[in-house]
C-alpha cells in the first residue's frame, strides 16, 4: 500500500481533485445547510461560480432580472440542478478521458460515471440508507482509479492484458495479479491524496468487492449503481462486465430483480432527457 | 429461468400476431408520418417535453418519478436526409432505441451492448433493415410499460421493429434475423440473470412467430458492439479490440 501511494505522490501528472464538487454534494446533502455555506463553498471554484451564474440567469429559469449575485443564483436553481452544474464542470476536467487503458473513448468514462452518480442518488432515496448527495458523489467518483491507472501502468500492458483476459476472469483479480493493485484500490488512495474523507474512500475501495461483514450502505449502494451501469453497458470497455455482482450487499439494500428493472429503466430515461448521445 | 412460467403465459396471449403484417400495410395505405418512409431512416426516442431527466432532482428531493415521462416509441423521430445520405455516417442506435431504413447504404451501430440484447434484421430485396437495442425481457407492469420507450422491452420493441419494416415494404419470409449482447455479471448476484432473460425472451417470441434468428453472439462477460450494413446486410460485432462477422450473404 504504502508503495502504491508513494507512486502516485510521485507522478508528474494527475488529475487536479474534485474538492469543491464533494463538498458541495456533502454540505446538499444535508438537511439544515445555509445558502451562505453552499455560496462559499462555489466560490472556492471561479469555473464553477460561473457556470451558476450563467445556469441561474437562463431563460431556463424564467428570470427576469439578471443577477450577479451568487447567494440569489444558489436560490434560484435549488440543491439538484447545483450539483449538476457541480458534476458537469468536472466533466471539463479529468473524468473526461479517464479509462483509455480500458478501451474507453473520450467521455464514456464521464457518462458511465454520471449515470452511476444517478443510480446511486436514486438507490439512496428510495432505500433511505444513506445520503442522495454523498452517493451521487460517490458514484461519480467510483471509477477515478481507472484515470490514474492510465498513468500507473505501462501504455498498452493493461490493454493487453484484458484482450488477453479468459472469459470468466474476474478484473479485480487479474488487475492485482498482474500489477500488485486493482483501480479501485487505486481510486480509494487517490481520493485520500485529495483530501476526500475516508467514507468516500472506501466506497471507491469497495464498489467492486463490498465487505461481507460490516458493511457499509453506501458501499452496497456505489456497488450496485455501478452494477446497474454496467448491465446497461456503460463505461463498458475491455474489461466487459468481468466484475462481481455481490448477492449479499443486494440482499442488504433488497434490490431484487423488479427493482433492479426499476433503477435500469429509470436510469435509462434519465440519461436519455440529459444526453442524446448516450 | 425460475418464472419460465410467467413469461410464456405473458406470450402466448399476444404472441400469434405480434410479428404479422397488419390489414392496413395489406391494403397499401401509407400509415401517418411516413411520406418519405422509403428512404428515411425512423428512429424512436422519448418526447423531450415530457420531462425526462428530472430523477435525480426528484431523487434528491426525496421524491421519484410516478409517471409521466411519456410514452416514447409513438414519435418517429425524421433525421435529416442530408445527414444520413452522407458518405461515412453511421447511424447509432443508443439505448433502449432503434432505427429502420430503407434505400440507404449507410452502417446502423449501437455500441456497448451489456445485458442489452441488439436485433439487427434485414430484407435484402426490400432493401429495408433496422437495428433494435432493448434492455429488458419486458415492463414488470403495465403502468411501467406505459411510461417508457416500447425499445426498452423485448415484448414491445421486437414487434415494433418488425411491423416498421413491414410498412417500409420487407416481409416475414425474407427477413435475416441476428441477435447480439445479453452479457452477465460475475457472481452470485447474476442470479438476476437479466442479460440470459433477454435473450430468452427474443428466442421465444421469434419461435412462436415462425423466425428463424440466423446468428447470435451472446452471453459472456464481454461487451460487444453491433453493426448492420445496409449496403450488404452483413452484421459485424466488435468485441474485445477484435471485429468478427456474425452473418454475411
Amino acid at each position: 500500500m504504502d508503495s502504491l501511494t508513494e507512486r502516485l505522490r510521485q507522478l508528474d501528472q494527475l488529475p487536479a481533485e474534485p474538492g469543491v464538487l464533494v463538498e458541495l454534494s456533502v454540505a446538499l446533502s444535508q438537511l439544515e445547510v445555509s445558502s451562505a455555506e453552499i455560496e462559499r463553498i462555489i466560490s472556492l471554484d471561479s469555473a464553477l461560480a460561473l457556470a451558476v451564474l450563467r445556469r441561474s440567469n437562463s431563460a431556463a429559469y424564467g428570470a427576469s432580472s439578471c443577477t450577479s449575485s451568487l447567494c440569489d443564483a444558489v436560490t434560484r436553481l435549488g440543491k439538484s440542478d447545483l450539483l449538476r452544474i457541480a458534476a458537469a464542470q468536472l466533466r471539463e476536467g479529468p473524468l473526461d478521458d479517464a479509462g483509455r487503458s480500458y478501451g474507453l473513448h473520450s467521455g464514456e468514462a464521464w457518462r458511465a460515471a454520471r449515470a452511476g452518480a444517478l443510480a446511486a442518488a436514486s438507490i439512496g432515496t428510495r432505500t433511505d440508507l444513506a445520503a442522495p448527495g454523498v452517493c451521487f458523489t460517490a458514484a461519480l467518483l467510483r471509477d477515478c482509479g481507472k484515470l490514474a491507472m492510465d498513468y500507473l501502468v505501462a501504455v498498452g500492458e493493461l490493454e493487453s492484458a484484458l484482450i488477453a483476459r479468459p472469459a470468466d476472469a474476474n478484473m479485480i483479480e487479474l488487475e492485482r495479479s498482474a500489477f500488485g493493485f486493482d483501480h479501485a484500490e487505486v481510486g480509494a488512495e487517490l481520493a485520500l491524496q485529495w483530501g476526500l474523507s475516508i467514507e468516500l474512500a472506501e466506497a471507491i475501495r469497495h464498489h467492486h468487492a463490498p465487505p461481507s461483514e460490516g458493511g457499509c450502505p453506501l458501499v452496497d449502494i456505489v456497488h450496485c449503481a455501478d452494477a446497474v451501469c454496467s448491465m446497461l453497458g456503460l463505461g463498458v470497455g475491455l474489461d466487459g462486465l468481468g466484475y462481481p455482482l455481490d448477492a449479499d450487499a443486494q440482499g442488504r439494500l433488497g434490490l431484487g430483480l423488479e427493482e433492479m428493472y426499476f433503477y435500469m429503466s429509470e436510469l435509462a430515461v434519465e440519461l436519455e432527457g440529459l444526453d442524446p448521445a448516450c | 429461468m425460475e418464472d419460465d412460467g410467467t413469461l410464456r403465459c405473458d406470450l402466448l396471449s399476444e404472441c400469434d400476431d405480434l410479428l404479422r403484417r397488419s390489414d392496413q400495410e395489406t391494403l397499401g395505405r401509407a400509415p401517418k408520418g411516413h411520406a418519405h418512409a422509403g428512404q428515411t431512416p425512423l428512429r424512436w426516442k422519448l418526447r423531450e417535453s415530457d420531462g425526462a431527466g428530472r430523477g435525480i432532482e426528484n431523487a434528491l428531493s426525496g421524491r421519484i418519478p410516478k409517471s409521466g415521462l411519456g410514452r416514447a416509441g409513438l414519435e418517429h423521430r425524421m433525421l435529416n436526409s442530408n445527414k444520413t445520405t452522407s458518405k461515412g455516417v453511421k447511424l447509432s442506435v443508443g439505448i433502449a432505441d432503434m432505427v429502420v431504413v430503407k434505400g440507404c447504404n449507410q452502417e446502423i451501430i449501437t455500441h456497448a451492448l451489456g445485458s442489452c440484447v441488439g436485433v439487427t434484421i434485414f430484407d435484402p430485396i426490400a432493401g429495408v433493415g433496422g437495428l433494435l437495442h432493448y434492455m429488458l425481457d419486458r415492463p414488470r407492469t403495465e403502468a411501467r410499460a406505459s411510461e417508457h420507450p416500447v425499445a426498452m422491452y423485448a415484448t414491445l420493441g421486437v414487434p415494433e421493429l418488425f411491423r416498421e419494416a413491414y410498412k417500409l415494404g420487407a416481409t416475414k419470409e425474407r427477413m435475416i434475423v441476428c441477435a447480439a449482447g445479453a452479457a452477465e455479471m460475475l457472481g452470485h448476484g447474476s442470479a438476476l440473470k437479466i442479460g440470459k432473460r433477454n435473450q430468452v425472451m427474443l428466442r421465444k417470441l421469434l419461435w412462436k412467430n415462425d423466425i428463424t434468428l440466423v446468428a447470435e453472439d451472446t452471453g459472456g462477460s464481454d461487451a460487444r458492439t453491433m453493426s448492420l450494413s445496409m449496403r450488404s446486410g452483413a452484421v459485424d460485432i466488435h468485441c474485445r479490440n477484435s471485429r468478427s462477422t456474425l452473418w454475411t450473404p
